[in-house]
């Protein structure tokens, strides 16, 4: 062979080798880089998201104190002052809440004062989008029986329990506390005299393998007492709280009864807001405003209002000027307390309308963007958490918005 | 001269298939990433944790174990699988020991014996004897434990380890 053609072929084989050589070095670095950069995104989601469960913020009491807003928050978490680990305040989390129903919070921080806090939001823009999803940890669902003629309330209902992975709860204890609310005239005066005492009954029950189970109540019916003066109406309630195995959830159920009135808890106030339904009348709605508290050990609680208004105007609620009312609450509320209710007249007829803190059964969808446009760049982790003795179940959805 | 060089050339061409040989090999050996385990197995850990301590409150693990003697009721480690099966993701599969922990104390020295209390396994994934598939765990993409100090309503001290790892990989 010609050493010239050697030469070219050796050269050839050499150039070959090297260049082979190079690509895939250069290949194999990026590849890391590439898994690296993508794996990243984890690790921030998990610290993420323990900045928010494991921290309180600062001021520490920022969720109940209303002076504290967006301008002022030095730091953000959800931790409660007083629990353990994954205890969450209710106060802060409440604080997250931007509408219900009709009713827009107006002690509301919203994303961009927490993403400014954690970092993941700067002049203007996110580096990362979140959307942190808070669930109860177990779902209630009731089914009402058929109404008694005797009572004209249901005596009997199905309960359907479900986890936040949506797997039927079999032998989960469903504990229910069915009470029955009455306003009388003790002095047989006017409206204004007119007060409210409850008294109620208890149930428990198992879940059978698919989850379900059926509460009677059938021959022991909460009743208003015998000797009560001028009866003038009564509202039954019922309250169940589910546990399995130190999972916790509960739910409210009132009966009978629809309003035009919407409520919301921040702190030590309830906020009260005309909310117009199709198909009720908008009448006014006159409330008791004595607050019935509901707590995550299932007691019942009496917590009177203040009404800094002269005569009845300030228990009154309606589709003009006084749309909107906020009641301070005397006592403070503990984060035992999951839902607070006002007995509300429109016309002749009572109803009872509950606020629950958290909400039920979603108790916060708190995002950055109104949708999440992170396809599969984004990861998601979760924790189990508490409020009072309830469960949640709280996810974190994270994703890059620069790759 | 002429077989010189066609020798040449095929040794040429059989070390340059050598080096792209040891490349390729080279490449796949170190391109396996090992920063995804580590950064999985933080998270894991902490949904171990998480899942533990959330059974623990409200004296879930004395209702799962034990009746209202304190006497472990005929069996627990069943219930306690049916509880956490149903607790995490379908795609997580885990091994639970729970241990008794006693101290001991010979006069000499002071220590805490461990004594594994569950006779079942405590496991989504079994062999065929019946025991934990450790098979599983070491195919997984990502392994992780945490462990969980209990008190009982009876003043029994348990340490409850929970294994846990993602199938399908990091």
């Amino acid at each position: 062979m010609n050493p010239v053609y050697e030469y070219i072929a050796a050269i050839s084989i050499i150039t070959l080798v090297v260049g082979f050589s190079l690509y895939q070095l250069n290949s194999m670095s990026s590849y890391q880089l590439t898994v690296a950069h993508e794996e990243q995104l984890q690790p921030v989601a998990v610290r993420l998201l323990d900045k928010i469960l494991l921290t309180k913020g600062y001021p520490e009491d920022w969720g109940s104190d209303i002076y504290i807003n967006e301008s002022n928050l030095v730091d953000f978490g959800l931790s409660s002052q007083l629990g353990g680990m994954y205890q969450v305040s209710v106060d802060n989390l409440m604080r997250l809440v931007n509408i219900t129903g009709n009713l827009v919070n107006p002690l509301y921080i919203p994303p961009t004062t927490m993403g400014n806090l954690t970092g993941i939001y700067d002049n203007n823009s996110w580096s990362y989008g979140f959307r942190l999803l808070v669930k109860n940890s177990l779902n209630i669902s009731i089914t009402d029986g058929p109404i008694s003629e005797k009572y004209n309330t249901p005596t009997n209902f199905t309960v359907d329990v479900t986890n936040y992975l949506g797997r039927s709860m079999s032998n989960a204890e469903v504990d229910a506390f069915y009470f029955v609310v009455y306003v009388y005239n003790p002095t047989g005066g006017g409206k204004e005299d007119e007060v409210f005492d409850y008294s109620g009954v208890r149930a428990m029950n198992i879940t059978n393998w698919q989850g379900k189970t059926i509460l009677h109540f059938e021959g022991k019916m909460p009743e208003v007492p015998t000797g009560i003066k001028n009866l003038v109406a009564q509202v039954y309630c019922l309250f169940i709280t589910v546990n399995y195995y130190g999972l916790q959830s509960q739910q409210i159920e009132p009966l009978g009864g629809d309003t035009t009135v919407s409520l919301l808890i921040q702190g030590q106030y309830l906020i009260a807001n005309f909310q117009n339904i199709s198909g009720i009348p908008n009448g006014a709605s006159h409330l008791k405003i004595t607050a019935i508290e509901l707590t995550s050990s299932q007691q019942l609680i009496l917590n009177p209002a203040d009404n800094e208004t002269n005569g009845e105007s300030g228990k009154l609620i309606n589709k003009g000027n006084k749309n909107l009312q906020v009641y301070h609450l005397e006592n403070p509320l503990s984060d035992d307390v999951i839902a607070a209710g006002l007995i509300i007249r429109r016309g002749q007829k009572y109803t009872i309308v509950f606020a629950s803190r958290p909400l039920i059964p979603v108790a916060l969808d708190y995002r950055s963007h109104s949708y999440a446009y992170a396809g599969i760049n984004s990861d998601t982790v979760s924790r189990l958490i508490k409020i009072g003795r309830n469960s949640y179940y709280a996810e974190l959805t994270l994703w890059r918005m620069v790759e | 001269m002429k077989d010189r060089g066609i020798a040449a050339i095929i040794e040429a061409v059989v070390s340059s298939l050598l080096l792209i040989a040891a490349f390729s090999v080279g490449f796949y050996l170190l391109s396996t990433p090992t920063i995804s385990h580590q950064r999985y197995s933080e998270d894991l850990t902490k949904v171990g944790y998480n899942l533990l301590s959330a059974l623990a409150e409200n004296d879930g693990f004395d209702k799962l174990m034990f009746d209202s003697y304190g006497k472990f009721t005929v069996g627990w480690e069943q219930q306690l699988k049916v509880v956490i099966v149903s607790l995490l993701p379908s795609n997580i599969i885990f091994n639970v020991t729970v241990y008794n922990a006693t101290l001991i104390n010979d006069n000499i020295t002071n220590f805490v014996e461990l004594k594994i209390l569950n006779t079942a396994t405590v496991s989504n994934v079994l062999d065929e004897s019946g025991h934990s598939n450790e098979a599983a765990f070491l195919k997984a993409g990502d392994n992780a434990e945490a462990s969980y100090i209990y008190t009982t309503k009876h003043l029994q001290i348990l340490v409850i380890s929970i294994k846990l790892a993602t199938l399908g990989g990091a």
